[in-house]
């Protein structure tokens, strides 16, 4: 094999792992808002019947760009903690407030784990 | 060490400096018991810690990162435009804007986040009468790792 062809053969191997980090990460993003994450701390969304945390989506509408989205009217108020002291009483065993900002805050330590699982 | 309390009463001490705040009666502090009075603006507190991450080694005496969030969330009075609650928010950003440092009474130091920066969000319709703005404060602490025997 020629020093061309090892070139050719090292440039796709991290365009590839390239894409793995990136189709990854996004995809760790959505489950940090969703289920929580160690990595981030994010709590996770709270459980009643389950309509918000199956709202979240991760979508691709570019090659190297990635969305997480929820369409429900209400995820902010979830999100920010709304009414602590006032209608909102937090029945779910599982998850809480803040993970978007959590896992925004803290995007850097999750991707550096997808890099080192990349790296093998 | 990390003293999240140290942290939390620090991050409290300098929103509390800011111009315009409600009156004490108005504000809601992390898990202390407190009804809002219709037509009353208040504000509520989220302390929030974000993990932390050793930077050096060994472990012990080793430094460590140390990320958060302090949350507040400014209630004005539903359908009364934003100017008032837009300006609490505006007097709190003021007091803990990117690059504040904090001194803490054991020798470190809170620094308010540039990447973030803090910022106040949308002003939106909440219940009872209010509408509300959350104000987000990202922070970070670097402090030395002990490990105890």
């Amino acid at each position: 094999m020629s020093f061309a062809d090892e070139l050719g053969r090292f440039a796709l191997a991290v365009r590839n792992r390239s894409q793995a980090v990136f189709v990854n990460s996004a995809s760790a993003v959505k489950d940090s808002i969703t289920d929580g994450s160690p990595i981030t701390t994010a709590p996770g969304q709270p459980v009643d019947t389950g309509a918000l945390k199956a709202s979240w989506v991760l979508e691709f509408p570019e090659p190297d760009l990635a969305e997480v989205s929820t369409n429900l009217v209400y995820a902010p108020a979830i999100e920010d903690g709304e009414g602590q002291h006032g209608p909102l009483t937090l029945r779910s065993k599982v998850g809480g407030f803040h993970s978007v900002k959590l896992t925004a805050l803290n995007f850097d330590r999750l991707v550096e784990a997808e890099v080192a699982k990349a790296a093998g | 060490m990390i003293d999240d309390d140290l942290m939390r009463l620090a991050l409290r001490n300098r929103m509390l400096q800011a111009s315009g705040l409600p009156s004490s009666a108005n504000q809601a502090f992390s898990n202390e018991d407190f009804t809002p009075t219709t037509g009353v603006p208040y504000i509520e507190e989220d302390f929030v810690p974000a993990g932390s991450q050793l930077l050096g080694f060994p472990a012990n005496g080793a430094a460590i990162e140390v990320r958060g969030l302090y949350v507040i969330r400014w209630y004005g009075v539903i359908k009364q435009g934003e100017e008032a609650i837009r300006a609490g928010a505006k007097g709190i950003l003021a007091k803990l804007s990117a690059g504040t440092v904090l001194p803490l009474s054991n020798g470190d130091a809170v620094r308010i986040s540039g990447r973030p920066a803090p910022w106040a969000g949308q002003v939106r319709p909440a219940a009872n009468g209010f509408a509300v703005c959350p104000i987000t404060i990202p922070y970070w602490l670097i402090t030395q790792n002990a490990v105890i025997a």
